[in-house]
């Protein structure tokens, strides 16, 4: 491993340098366009770099940590700091390197747009604000950073300002991730007031020591699940995920893919060991991960959105890591980890893989789309990998991590998430496969335009291979990957979970080959009959984006001006307007009194007089 | 004491006072521009002046100019005080106004008497510096109602709507309650035979509470009327939405603080038990003002009266953090102060350039500025994140602590409320910006430009300081945080 | 002597019949002439007090002040006709109702 300069201040430097640079992007700007371009790519390659410099001294610490910290605002005693443990700079590998890919294929993808200064400057200051999310090893700058990466996700989602839909699903992001902020918000400072430091390695002991009292870790350890919640879109929070596909793809590969979407996962990971007493949050957590996992995986079933599914998709699986960490044993949460990274890889494929198919066609809707595998091969195999991985498909990796989750489930003996998750994985088999049938097989929709679809630049198919390759590859480092989270984890295949997997694949995939492979039956068999309302409600997706709207952009506005209207402006101000016009009428009332007349006002110096003289003579006691 | 330890607290409110009749008179010859420039130079000096402080108030001392005595029947000096409380504040009083100026000269283009115009804006800040300067009850008094008597002029001839009237409802309001803070004053006086404030804590513990408690609920009424809590909050609306825009800066963004400062440094520091008692009281009206202003803030469709709503939730987390009695949350609230006033000084500067350029104001008739006043989007999304509480920004480093310190009292409903009641903040505002900004341009705005850039400019100061406050936040809490300390030494004490 | 009672008694009534004059005569020659008798009503409060002031001597200083109340009495009167005059001239009639513009 070669040295870099400064390769001792790493842990900073992944998230610094980012920073750093994407304050500068406006500034380079200014001096040209494609230098800003690259400019932001190399950068985001030095912060990768840095990240993988890192892997070293985690092998050294053999699964312990290392906490380095500087004074931040010494008044309080507030230190910032940042924690190196396999976990951090696992997360930390992660967000770099899929987002220098995701960079390098921004070159291709954005090349036509206008405001890149504005994308490649949200662009890095996600990545180092991801980074700096996973380095951090105190709550408050971990809270900090969320709160950056929810800032650009907005402005990423927003990014086509100009339309509608965009700037409604940018809003729509910030504010239902907000709902879990503010829940992770009250259990941070819950956790603070209690402990006194917001350091997770002080908590952790604090909590070992007993120092909590159960009902304020219990609220604490549900309200900090609650940010995660938001922001890795679990339900009931789920709504803005699908919505923000609205934005550019590389932002969907890269935020709501690989990196900002796990940001819930990795704090789950993190705050297990000082959660994992708590019976209820391990209940909540697995419960609620695995809803999602099956609602949105059904809900992928009748999308008609190229990126809406993947969406659904990465919902869905996130559902599944989250289970696995609630399951509460280390296998579910050496389980989970490896999941992310087998998911972050083939997701962020699948994304690009949309973006390269839809950078040919021009359009979202896969009902447009069709038999592209002959004009876009590359596309197409890797599009093949990337599926195989996400149904779980042996030898990819989604397969490996996939069957880890079910073993661990399996092995804690919590049946009923264990169906849901069997349902959620025979659901992900066929929606996925649906997915490439409806691109790449079947009958051309305009036989005339053809001609115009070609592969997608060398810029954009390198990363695609270099994605697809690691993830066939990365399912057989498994034992590497747990010697170096520093697990004790025993490898080896069993034949229940590897049953149970396997079942669910091919439950999926046969009815999803016939009807979109093999085209011997034909898709509206599913619209008709009493299909068709659970059809109309999948594809309203439950309704809770109609429940939302309806209480909150509907009904609470109107419940604040009909306040306005009968509670502020009736009897509120009129309080300040009987004051002012109390004051009025007193001046008022005393205007006749001044008539003008030197005789009147004469009479009212006598009266005066007369008035004072008569006090005088009472108060001398005449 | 009578020895004079220099004159800088004195001439930078004395400067602004002589200048304003000399803007008057030569203001028809100087033309609009030279008017601005004049005040605004007048106003540089006078912060100038004011940062001289700034080691000696750094190292926790307090500096004080006493220029003997005033008037000698009731014993009160000139005399200014400079100390980890009020230094900031006049900072930021003296910074803005000078801001403000800067922007008036391109805003106040269309407008008649500018000679009057900035004449008033100088008294104003003149008056506001010395509500924070002085130490006395009867300077204090003074200077309270010197920023009174300007800001009604400059709403009533200046103003929009119905100005005359909207002028008057707030001129009557606050005085008002500033009759029932001079109540309290010489009540004061009655009882201990001193207006000093530095030598009223000492001597007020010996008077008996039930006394202690009318002057305090009297004095409280005062600067709850300045400080626009609910129920009393009305005249905010219309005056902060109907003022001129640079003076809109002034009045949400310091004047209101001036409250805020006054029941720090009385209600607190003058009356530490009776406070305790009464700090979960205040704290629930604290928050019914959040959650009011929040709820009022998303019925609006007028900018400027959405972000005048936008103040009085704001000043309900000043009110709460200062309620919690503990460093954290004071030191939080002060520094609230200081954040909110930068950034909501931006934002009404932002809506000033919005209407400037488009002669618009409701929000539903805007859409899609963005790309014709980028610099001004940024600034507006800079100020609304702010406030909003959104790291890296300013307004978050003030929000957590004073979140908590309200947890760190015990008000553990009360702080989570809180909390929910940022989601509110978010939602008006990004709402706001979605419909000014983003989205389709309409017809009648094709032709819209950038805001010119001398209005810019201060925008940019301010844009540049929400950020410095919030990454480096260190930096002012240097100095606000050791008087959130100082409350909590007086209460743990008292 | 006669006792200092009479004086101010005289200086009572005068005082009352300039006062009477004053609220309620309408012509404005008779409002100066009312004025000039309330002065005189003040001189001579002022002169007989300070004439009685020591048994034997008198205090000099009321009588300086008289003096110079009196060269006031008729600057006073002066500007009072030039008054009555002009309005005299602008209005056409002498009476003090037609000067009411400082009325609400």
């Amino acid at each position: 491993m070669k040295v870099l300069p400064f390769s001792e201040y790493a842990p900073w430097l992944v998230w610094l340098i980012p920073l750093v640079g994407s304050v500068l992007v406006p500034i380079v700007a200014l001096i040209n366009k494609r230098l800003r371009d690259w400019f932001a790519v190399v950068t985001s390659f030095v912060g990768a770099a840095y990240s993988l410099s890192m892997i070293p001294q985690v092998l050294n610490l053999h699964g312990g940590v290392v906490d380095l910290k500087v004074p931040w605002i010494p008044q309080i005693g507030l230190q910032a700091g940042v924690l190196i443990d396999s976990l951090s700079v696992f997360m930390s590998i992660v967000a770099s390197c899929i987002g220098s890919l995701i960079m390098l294929y921004s070159i291709g993808y954005m090349a036509h747009e206008e405001g890149l200064t504005r994308y490649y400057f949200f662009m890095l200051f996600f990545i180092g604000g991801m980074n700096g999310l996973v380095m951090a090893d105190n709550f408050l700058q971990l809270f900090i950073f969320w709160e950056i990466v929810g800032l650009c996700s907005y402005a990423l989602i927003g990014f086509w300002y100009r339309k509608e839909s965009a700037a409604r699903a940018g809003i729509k992001a910030f504010i239902v991730t907000k709902a879990g902020d503010v829940l992770l918000l009250i259990g941070i400072l819950m956790l603070f007031i209690q402990t006194g430091s917001f350091n997770f390695l002080n908590t952790k002991d604090a909590v070992e020591a007993g120092k909590l009292a159960t009902s304020i870790l219990m609220a604490s350890s549900i309200l900090v699940f609650g940010g995660a919640v938001g922001k890795s879109a679990q339900f009931p929070l789920h709504v803005w995920l699908p919505d923000a596909m609205e934005g550019p793809t590389t932002v969907s590969a890269l935020i709501h893919a690989a990196t900002m979407v796990k940001a819930g996962v990795y704090l789950t990971a993190r705050t297990f060991s000082i959660f994992s007493s708590v019976h209820e949050w391990l209940m909540i957590v697995t419960y609620i991960g695995s809803v999602t996992a099956l609602m949105t995986a059904t809900m992928a079933l009748v999308s008609v959105d190229i990126k809406r599914v993947l969406a659904y998709s990465t919902l869905s699986q996130l559902g599944l890591m989250i289970t696995a960490l609630g399951v509460g044993s280390e296998a579910g949460w050496f389980a989970s980890q490896f999941h992310v990274m087998s998911h972050a890889l083939f997701k962020a494929l699948l994304f690009l893989c949309a973006g390269s198919v839809m950078h040919a066609v021009g359009t979202t809707d896969m009902r447009e789309m069709g038999g592209l595998r002959r004009h876009m091969p590359i596309t197409f195999a890797t599009s093949m990998v990337g599926v195989l991985a996400l149904s779980g498909v042996p030898p990819f990796n989604g397969f490996w991590s996939k069957d880890l989750i079910v073993a661990a489930v399996l092995h804690e003996r919590l049946y009923i998430p264990l169906i849901l998750i069997f349902l959620a994985s025979l659901c992900t088999a066929a929606y996925s496969f649906r997915w490439l049938a409806l691109i790449f097989f079947g009958k051309e929709p305009h036989s005339g335009e053809s001609a115009h679809l070609h592969e997608s630049p060398l810029v954009m198919t390198v990363p695609l291979m270099i994605l697809a390759a690691a993830a066939t590859l990365s399912g057989f480092f498994e034992e590497s990957f747990s010697e170096y989270l520093g697990l004790k984890h025993g490898v080896g295949i069993q034949m229940a979970p590897l049953t149970l997997s396997l079942l669910a694949l091919l439950l999926g995939f046969i009815p999803s080959y016939i009807v979109y492979f093999r085209g011997s039956v034909s898709p509206i068999i599913f619209r008709r009959g009493s299909l068709e309302a659970i059809h109309k409600l999948l594809s309203e997706g439950y309704y809770f984006d109609r429940i939302y709207y309806a209480i909150f952009l509907d009904g609470f506005p109107r419940l604040c001006g009909w306040i306005h209207s009968q509670v502020e402006d009736r009897v509120i101000d009129r309080i300040n307007y009987a004051v002012a016009g109390a004051a009025q009428f007193l001046s008022q009332s005393f205007r006749p009194t001044h008539t003008g007349n030197l005789n009147y006002n004469m009479s009212a110096v006598l009266i005066g007089l007369a008035g004072f003289f008569i006090i005088v003579m009472v108060l001398v006691g005449w | 004491m009578t020895e004079i330890t220099g004159f800088n607290m004195l001439l930078s409110i004395l400067l602004p006072t002589i200048a304003a009749p000399i803007c008057y008179f030569g203001g028809r010859k100087f033309g609009r521009v030279g008017n601005g420039i004049f005040a605004t130079f007048i106003l540089a000096i006078s912060t100038g002046l004011l940062s001289a402080s700034w080691g000696r108030v750094s190292l926790g001392e307090k500096v004080i100019e006493s220029y003997g005595v005033w008037i000698g029947l009731f014993k009160i000096n000139l005399a200014f005080l400079h100390d980890n409380l009020s230094f900031p504040i006049s900072i930021l009083i003296s910074g803005i106004s000078m801001l403000a100026a800067i922007y008036s000269i391109a805003y106040m283009t269309h407008e008649h008497n500018q000679e009057m115009y900035f004449a008033a804006l100088l008294l104003f800040s003149a008056g506001m510096v010395g509500v924070v300067l002085a130490s006395n009850l009867i300077l204090f008094y003074l200077f309270w109602e010197m920023m009174l008597v300007p800001s009604y002029f400059l709403i009533a001839y200046w103003g929009t709507g119905r100005p005359r009237i909207i002028g008057f409802k707030y001129f009557m309001f606050t005085h008002a309650g500033a009759a029932s803070l001079l109540a309290g004053i010489l009540l004061t006086y009655a009882y201990t035979t001193t207006f000093d404030l530095l030598g009223l804590p000492n001597i007020l513990s010996s008077i008996s509470p039930e006394i202690l408690k009318i002057i305090m609920i009297l004095m409280f009424i005062g600067f709850a009327v300045k400080l626009a809590i609910f129920p009393v909050h009305t005249w905010l609306p219309d005056a902060h939405a109907e003022a001129p825009t640079p003076i809109s800066v002034l009045l949400s963004g310091v004047m209101i603080k001036t409250g805020a400062y006054a029941i720090v440094r009385m209600s607190i520091t003058l009356f530490p038990s009776e406070s305790v008692k009464v700090s979960y009281g205040l704290s629930v009206l604290a928050v019914i003002t959040m959650l009011w202003g929040g709820f009022m803030a998303l019925a609006q469709t007028d900018i400027k009266r959405l972000l005048a709503y936008s103040s009085v939730s704001q000043v309900g987390y000043i009110l709460f953090g200062l309620m919690s009695l503990n460093s954290l949350g004071v030191g939080g609230g002060l520094f609230h102060i200081v954040n909110h006033g930068v950034a909501k000084g931006l934002l009404f500067m932002c809506a000033g350039a919005i209407i400037y350029s488009t002669g618009v104001r409701d929000i539903n008739k805007l859409g899609g500025l963005a790309s014709k006043m980028p610099l001004t989007a940024v600034a507006t999304l800079c100020g609304a994140l702010s406030i909003a509480g959104t790291p890296p920004f300013g307004g978050f480093a003030s929000e957590w602590m004073i979140f908590a310190g309200g947890f760190a009292s015990g008000n553990i409903m009360l702080s989570s409320l809180a909390i929910v009641a940022t989601m509110v903040t978010v939602a008006y505002y990004l709402r706001m910006i979605k419909k000014v900004f983003f989205g389709v341009c309409p017809e009648s705005l094709s032709n819209v430009k950038e805001a010119p850039s001398s209005m810019l400019l201060p925008m940019a100061i301010l844009t540049f300081l929400t950020v410095i406050f919030g990454v480096f936040a260190f930096a002012p809490l240097q100095i606000l945080y050791p008087a959130g300390e100082a409350v909590t030494r007086l209460i743990v004490r008292g | 002597m006669i006792p200092l009672n009479y004086y101010l008694a005289t200086a009572i009534v005068l005082y009352a019949v300039g006062m009477y004059c004053l609220a309620v005569k309408r012509n404005m020659i008779k409002l100066i002439i009312a004025v000039e008798i309330l002065t005189s009503a003040a001189n001579l409060n002022m002169i007989s007090i300070s004439s009685y002031a020591k048994p034997g001597a008198v205090d000099p200083l009321g009588h300086a002040f008289v003096i110079m109340s009196i060269v006031i009495g008729a600057c006073v009167v002066a500007v009072a006709l030039t008054i009555a005059v002009y309005a005299y001239k602008h209005y056409g009639t002498l009476d003090v109702r037609e000067l009411r513009r400082l009325r609400w």
